[in-house]
């Protein structure tokens, strides 16, 4: 654990004494330790507002692109003009993309020495934990700020194995031009939806992994994305590749600090399992509650391939995030972990999909979630079955509780079957928390409060035992439903 | 030829899914009322005919008024602005509207116990474009049975389009079955709306067994303390599209809704379930559960579910749950080994699921009608 996060709580245990820090077991996630900022007036260079042709051609020349990007990044454009926001999910009224600014760095270079990344922002990621997680349990991490990388560092051994892990635009340009080419945007075409189409137009930042047929990554590569700037936007896109038998886990971070002024964060993540491999993608976002999360992650996967995903959704104003896995290949696998926690002020679409192609594929989905404080959360889902998914195997399982009258808490599960040959099942639950259970506990001599905690604890734990709390410290601070000790 | 869209769940889902509504392209010109006969009904039960100007005004004064919809800090869900909330839908309203000559009033009175099923059969023509409706008001504390039948001869055409809206004063109890035995060349609109005073109840039967496109609703407002309401759904489709949108708001405190559906999709059948149950604020105490179980019989179908449940109530408990698949492979060997072959199987398991829904209908002979039906629709 983060020892800046066990401080703050020890501080708050001896103030509030144990009852007061019992009813906080339930509270929202405490985000006051991700809130602080970096003065911008030192050295950021920062682009105009808005988002025109100008400000994209801009942004390409800043960047360096190849003629393909540039051209691919004003062909997004055009089709993010020509397409409509949704109208199915939370409001994203309070964002107004001409006060946006898609484009903010320091003026540091990317680092691959810790030391010579600036001060401010190193201290930043250190407050986060993020050197500390790299020494103690990460084979790379790779940290981003506003919309550009500053720090990538891999392993020697794990470099040594052919392990490719560098920022995505040097992938754009190096000796993976060609890969990326390939790759890029083809699982999330910018027709997808408006805001894939924005991301076309101004990714910046990323990561681009490539483990090579049969390389078993034993300890987890890390990115870290954190948004300094105010009113800005961050697009940051991660493709890897997991060839074929090979076995990956990859965890990914974000924080922000809190502005009164919305921030946008429209990232979008590529994940190609190839046959027999196996990959696992490990979120832990921790928005400030003025950002609009609006951002796509897909996944296929080959013949005999398994995707894993974990998921804990805590931050944000608004989140759309249904992470997306084709089973395209025979016999191929994905399992979906997700917990989403609504806070007051916060309004987290969150759920997962699922397309079964290939023969013998099989999907399980199991999501928790639980608002609070006037907090609306919602599942959302769908599971598709197409004709060529014989024997295809799909299970959903998703559980939400209210800890109040004033919250909100929906299900909107879609399934579409095209074969006989499939077994679908579906199970959702919503309910508060039982007075039975709270008499029960009452009964063996603990307080209310602690038992409700308690129980939250309980309900949220078949998800948070999935999350790599050990691999960053930073984790444990983000759900602050205290499942320690009394 | 108009446009309707059939079906409106309060939160709707991505469009690409094609699960949030369902949209006729040219639903034909309704020209044929359809006439009713009571042989003869019990004490406390009258029927009278009215002009949809009239309906519209009785159900004016009488409905309880809905309140005003809020939008929960968001464009969604999207609330609809139907006067007497139905499953199809205000279109479908609309729609039925433009050519309804008459409606029909059945109404019980106050404390009447009705123990004599009432049966309310309808019987279409081929070739025609036919719409009825009628609204069922049961009196306070009183009780009613009714079994609403639609036939036609099996190698009929035409469509028939049927709205029932149901007002359930306080403690009044109604078993309403429906039941669609239309021959194969028929498109058939079936729409219901429910009010419920407190400790109203309600038991809705549906069963669509016959027809080639079916459109299906029920919208039930639980707008009394301790209402209920209890669903039971059973469907064929064996080619053609079966559409079904099931709303169920609980407003009132000890609310309590059960749903359950189960069908069976062969052949090319499109399928298409919404069910929502939408607990509001102040509804403490209450429970909704829904259940669907489909069996699939043929690799040409095409399933699509949307089981809802949308929560601002911290005290209830909500459920759903989904099986959807083929026969299981054990059972069959089974049934086999004991000389049962697999169409066979298929029929036992076909009976089995849709009897399960038949065995609460009231009449003996209407269950047994139901069940030739099913036989010779899977001997077919």
């Amino acid at each position: 654990m983060n020892a800046v996060s066990k401080d703050s709580q020890a501080q708050a245990i001896s103030k509030s004494g144990v009852n007061e820090m019992a009813d906080q077991k339930i509270q929202e996630v405490d985000r006051s330790f991700y809130d602080f900022k970096d003065d911008e007036s030192k050295g950021f260079y920062r682009m105009k507002e808005g988002l025109t042709k100008e400000i994209v051609e801009q942004l390409s020349e800043e960047k360096k692109d190849p003629l393909w990007m540039r051209q691919f990044r004003l062909k997004c454009l055009d089709i993010y003009n020509s397409l409509k926001v949704p109208d199915w999910g939370p409001s994203i009224d309070g964002l107004d993309m001409d006060r946006i600014t898609n484009y903010v760095r320091s003026k540091s270079d990317m680092k691959g020495n810790w030391e010579d990344v600036p001060e401010e922002i190193k201290n930043t990621f250190d407050k986060l934990g993020i050197p500390q997680a790299e020494r103690e349990s990460l084979a790379g991490v790779g940290a981003q700020y506003d919309s550009e990388l500053v720090y990538h560092n891999l392993q020697k051994e794990v470099a040594d194995q052919g392990v490719v892990y560098i920022g995505f635009e040097d992938a754009v340009s190096g000796e993976y031009q060609d890969m990326v080419k390939e790759y890029f945007m083809k699982l999330v075409p910018p027709t997808d939806h408006k805001f894939a189409a924005l991301h076309g137009a101004v990714w910046s930042g990323g990561s681009f992994v490539y483990v090579p047929k049969g390389v078993h990554v034993e300890v987890p590569l890390q990115s870290y994305f954190r948004l300094n700037a105010k009113g800005a936007g961050q697009f940051e896109h991660t493709l890897i590749i997991v060839d074929e038998g090979a076995d990956v886990h990859f965890i990914e971070g974000c924080s922000a600090p809190k502005y009164n002024v919305a921030n946008l964060h429209a990232g979008c993540v590529e994940l190609y399992v190839k046959k027999n491999a196996r990959l696992r993608y490990s979120t832990i976002e921790n928005w400030s509650k003025n950002m609009y999360n609006l951002n796509t992650k897909r996944a296929i996967v080959e013949e005999g391939g398994r995707m894993e995903w974990v998921s804990g959704s805590f931050g944000s104003h608004v989140s759309y995030l249904y992470p997306t896995t084709i089973l395209k290949g025979d016999n191929s696998h994905c399992e979906f972990t997700g917990i989403t926690f609504a806070g007051a002020g916060q309004n987290l679409d969150t759920g997962a999909k699922m397309i079964h192609i290939g023969k013998n594929t099989s999907s399980y989905i199991n999501t928790k979630s639980i608002s609070k404080g006037g907090g609306i959360s919602t599942y959302r889902s769908s599971v598709v079955i197409e004709k060529t998914a014989k024997h295809a195997k799909a299970s959903v399982d998703c559980a939400s509780l209210m800890l109040d009258d004033i919250s909100r808490s929906d299900t909107i599960p879609a399934m579409d079957v095209r074969t006989a040959d499939a077994d679908v099942g579906h199970e959702a639950k919503i309910g508060r928390i039982s007075d039975e259970a709270v008499f029960y506990l009452m009964s063996r001599g603990i307080s209310e409060s602690e038992a409700r905690a308690m129980i939250v604890s309980g309900f949220a734990s078949p998800v948070s035992k999935e999350l790599p709390l050990e691999y960053a410290a930073e984790m444990n601070n983000l759900i602050k439903l205290e499942m320690e000790g009394m | 030829m108009d446009r309707i869209q059939v079906g409106h769940i309060p939160s709707i889902t991505w469009h690409r899914l094609k699960t949030n509504e369902a949209v006729i392209e040219k639903a034909p010109v309704l020209d044929v009322s359809v006439g009713t006969t009571f042989a003869e009904l019990p004490e406390g039960v009258s029927v009278k005919t009215m002009t949809p100007e009239e309906a519209a005004k009785w159900m004016k004064a009488h409905a309880p008024e809905e309140e005003p919809e809020k939008v929960v800090a968001s464009k969604q869900p999207i609330y609809h602005p139907q006067a007497f909330a139905t499953g199809l839908g205000e279109e479908f309203d609309a729609y039925m509207s433009r050519s309804l000559q008459e409606v029909h009033l059945l109404e019980v009175e106050d404390g009447a116990q009705v123990e004599t099923p009432v049966s309310w059969d309808q019987t279409f023509y081929s070739g025609n474009q036919s719409a009825s409706a009628q609204i069922i008001h049961v009196g306070s504390g009183a009780s009613l049975t009714l079994t609403m039948t639609s036939r036609s001869s099996r190698k009929a055409h035409g469509t028939a389009a049927v709205s029932t809206k149901v007002l359930l004063e306080k403690g009044a109890k109604l078993t309403l079955a429906k039941v669609q035995l239309l021959g194969k060349g028929y498109t058939h609109f079936a729409d219901l709306g429910a009010a419920l005073l407190e400790k109203a109840s309600m038991q809705f039967i549906s069963l669509e067994l016959g027809a080639a496109n079916s459109y299906t609703g029920a919208q039930a407002e639980l707008v009394g303390n301790a209402s209920a309401f209890q669903a039971k759904v059973g469907y064929i489709a064996q080619d053609g599209t079966s559409d079904m949108n099931y709303n169920v708001v609980q407003r009132g405190r000890k609310t309590n809704c059960e749903m359950s559906f189960d069908g069976v999709l062969d052949h090319g059948a499109v399928k298409r379930l919404s069910d929502t149950i939408d607990f509001r604020r102040g509804s403490k105490g209450s429970y909704g559960h829904e259940k669907e179980n489909v069996l699939l019989l043929s690799d040409e179908i095409v399933n699509k579910s949307l089981p809802v449940i949308l929560c601002e109530e911290e005290d209830m408990e909500g459920s759903h749950g989904a099986t959807i698949g083929q026969l299981d492979k054990d059972m069959l060997f089974y049934l086999a080994s004991r000389g049962i072959d697999e169409k066979a199987a298929q029929q036992l398991m076909v009976r089995a699921r849709l009897g399960a829904v038949a065995r609460d209908l009231p009449q003996e002979e209407l269950r047994e009608e139901v069940r030739d039906y099913i036989e010779e629709a899977f001997q077919a």
